[in-house]
């Protein structure tokens, strides 16, 4: 299996994950009303828009370049570590 | 048609189920079985000859109940569980008890976040099956106790939503806010 058709579908694996899982989450929020679950569809909403970022990166820039294209994902990865945080500590 | 081991898998299931959560209707237990509808139609068919589940028409639903055992649904819990199977007004009820007041048509409209018409049309079955009284424009549980008992002895089955939420109420940790 060539390392382009890794990264493809591990991408797109991962937006997938991360479409249903906001759903489900804005889901639970809607049903529940509780503000902890609105923080933990906001932080699935991001991990999405993560999977984005990454498959519009992975057509539209060569491998070697990736570098600059890192520092958005790397941010969404702190918010959504920082969101998950406070919705586990919100009682 | 399945080998014999699995065919009798197949129904032990679906008894299970049926015992777990009685007054499941057939396409519940369809989708929380993952069988084909023909496949669940046949085995409920058989528990039936058999006597060991009970049919029960409930306006477009038929409803099945375990016949024997523990969990064996009185006449009266038959009569609420049906309802309490529903989604409205299984939330209707819980909104009541929180409440342990009665509350007006337009309180549980805003709590629900439903038409008009949809609630006025489930009030009205639920006032006739004798769960909801009304007083003036207000309405209350008739039995609060009862109906709070059944809920707790047959719990709803639960969605992938609610196991979600149970999934992140069980994680937190409730120190702050």
């Amino acid at each position: 299996m060539s390392l382009s058709l890794i990264y493809n579908l591990s991408f797109a694996f991962l937006t997938v994950l991360a479409l249903v899982l906001s759903v489900i989450s804005i889901l639970a929020y809607r049903r529940s009303g509780k503000g902890k679950l609105l923080l933990v569809s906001i932080a699935f909403i991001l991990f999405f828009v993560k999977g984005l970022w990454l498959t519009y990166s992975l057509f539209n820039i060569p491998i070697g370049s990736w570098a600059p294209f890192l520092i958005p994902v790397a941010i969404l990865d702190c918010l959504i570590l920082i969101l998950l945080y406070i919705s586990l500590l919100k009682g | 048609m399945p080998k014999p081991e699995i065919e009798v898998e197949n129904r032990k299931e679906i008894y299970e189920l049926i015992e777990e959560f009685p007054g499941l209707h057939m396409r519940e237990i369809k989708r929380r079985t993952d069988m084909s509808m023909n496949l669940v139609r046949y085995h409920l068919g058989q528990l039936k000859k058999y006597d060991v589940v009970e049919e029960v028409k409930e306006g477009e639903y038929k409803r099945y109940y375990p016949k024997e055992g523990g969990r064996r649904v009185d006449f009266e819990d038959k009569r609420y569980l049906a309802l309490l199977r529903e989604e409205i007004p299984l939330s209707v009820v819980v909104y009541l008890l929180s409440e342990g007041e009665p509350v007006s048509h337009g309180d549980i409209k805003e709590e629900l976040d439903i038409a008009a018409s949809t609630l006025s049309y489930h009030l009205k079955k639920m006032r006739k099956k004798g769960l909801l009284e009304k007083k003036g424009r207000q309405y209350s549980l008739s039995e609060p106790e009862e109906i709070s008992n059944l809920l707790v002895k047959y719990e709803p089955p639960k969605d992938v939503i609610d196991e979600f939420i149970d999934l992140w109420d069980s994680l937190s940790l409730g120190m702050i806010f």
